[in-house]
């Protein structure tokens, strides 16, 4: 299952976001080189971050061990809206691998957000 | 019905046509998950997978249809795997693909604070990131 899709089909949010002022920060285990590449295939606008010590995942709660096809830790996918005093305003935490919110939640809850 | 007349007379003709009909059954099938494939990109269809098991439904249907008129054993072969592939795509979606449970990050309330380096290797912070608005954080699995 390709795991990438997705991430093309985050065009309308990620200018949803830049109209506020707002950014849409992607964030995998991969390492810095191998995002580069992605980004560049996928022509995607906004970065991603490279988590490759899983700190930041097993923070949010999201480190599932062993999922990776060569057997390392990889995130549950989850999408947090974060507002400007860090709280978090919405949340997707997929239940299953091909669970995705729907664009339209996203723009909901980030119109909803000061 | 326009369907010219010299299949009826032709006693191997019905058989033949439902043993197309079987066929036709089980590409509606295949068809499910093809189509599933091609629609990643698309989070209603990939969060719900409905068209594929509508086609896989439609397929397993024709099939039934199908040997209800033909009783030979292919065409039940066919429903057979119509089913089989349904059942199969079935267990992937909702068994396989099941996740573990993140109980603390469906309950945080405030986002940890964090920097880590962008595809540059440039250092990014959720602090200078979140000062001029707001900021969706995507986890996603990687790259392949």
């Amino acid at each position: 299952m390709s795991c990438r899709a997705e991430l093309r089909g985050l065009g309308a949010v990620y200018e949803a976001l830049a109209e506020r002022g707002g950014q849409l920060l992607a964030i995998s285990v991969d390492p810095p080189g191998t995002s580069k590449t992605l980004i560049k295939e996928l022509a995607l606008p906004f970065p991603i971050l490279s988590d490759g010590d899983r700190r930041v995942v097993r923070e949010y709660g999201l480190l599932h061990a062993g999922a990776a096809p060569d057997g390392g830790d990889v995130a549950i996918p989850a999408h947090f809206l974060v507002d400007r005093d860090g709280g978090i305003r919405w949340r997707h935490v997929a239940r299953r691998v091909q669970d995705r919110p729907l664009p339209g939640e996203v723009l909901e809850a980030l119109a909803g957000t000061p | 019905m326009s369907e010219p007349l010299t299949p009826l007379v032709d006693p191997l003709a019905a058989p033949a046509r439902r043993t197309r009909l079987a066929l036709a059954s089980l590409a509606l099938t295949l068809a499910g998950p093809v189509l599933y494939l091609l629609l990643l990109g698309d989070p209603v269809l990939r969060s719900t997978g409905a068209p594929a098991f509508l086609l896989m439904a439609a397929g397993i249907a024709l099939g039934l249809v199908a040997s209800r008129r033909d009783p030979r054993p292919r065409i039940r072969a066919f429903l057979a795997a119509s089913s089989g592939l349904t059942a199969l795509f079935a267990f992937g979606f909702f068994v396989l693909a099941a996740l573990p449970r993140a109980a603390s990050a469906e309950t945080l309330e405030h986002a940890p604070e964090f920097t880590l380096p962008d595809q540059e290797g440039r250092p990014v912070s959720l602090g200078a990131a979140r000062s001029s608005g707001p900021v969706l954080l995507v986890f996603f699995r990687g790259h392949w």
